[in-house]
């Protein structure tokens, strides 16, 4: 972990970029889940739990990419350019391990 | 808590996890933000996600 942070201190301003995609990809995983949850819920008190914490991850998405989308680190209208950035993305996270 | 299946039971198990590690994540991760309204969306996650945790450990328990 501490390599990671030395790591991570040390990118500067891509640490926004990076710890931003991780909440999105992580706020898509959980609604994910949790519609898979809810599918195999038996009653009702389980059913409103995840039907609600269902609608905070939902609203936590949309809030996060709008903070991307804003921020010009997700160009969701032009996948051209977004896939050019994912490109350079890769190549420091390449550039950045030992292998 | 009333009864739940196994399946059930087996899906909770995982979104406990799930929102376990997130929480965690998201608490290291806010001192190496620079951003106030990325700090911010963080800073709620957290709130929220110790709620949630919360809830589920009830469903569980």
């Amino acid at each position: 972990m501490n390599s990671i942070v030395q790591n991570m201190t040390g990118m500067g301003g891509m640490t926004d970029q990076v710890i931003a995609s991780d909440l999105l990809i992580s706020a898509k995983s959980g609604i994910k889940s949790y519609a898979i949850a809810l599918t195999e819920s038996t009653s009702s008190e389980v059913r409103n739990v995840l039907c609600d914490q269902l609608s905070k991850a939902v609203n936590l998405h949309e809030q996060i990419f709008n903070y991307m989308k804003n921020n010009g680190y997700y160009n969701a209208y032009d996948p051209e350019q977004q896939i050019q950035m994912d490109i350079q993305n890769a190549d420091k996270a390449l550039s950045m391990s030992k292998f | 808590m009333q009864k739940l299946g196994v399946h059930e039971k087996l899906e909770l198990h995982e979104l406990l996890t799930f929102k376990t590690t997130c929480l965690t994540k998201a608490q290291t991760m806010i001192p190496l933000v620079s951003d106030t309204n990325l700090k911010n969306i963080l800073q709620q996650d957290v709130n929220g996600g110790t709620q949630d945790i919360q809830q589920l450990k009830n469903l569980l328990v």
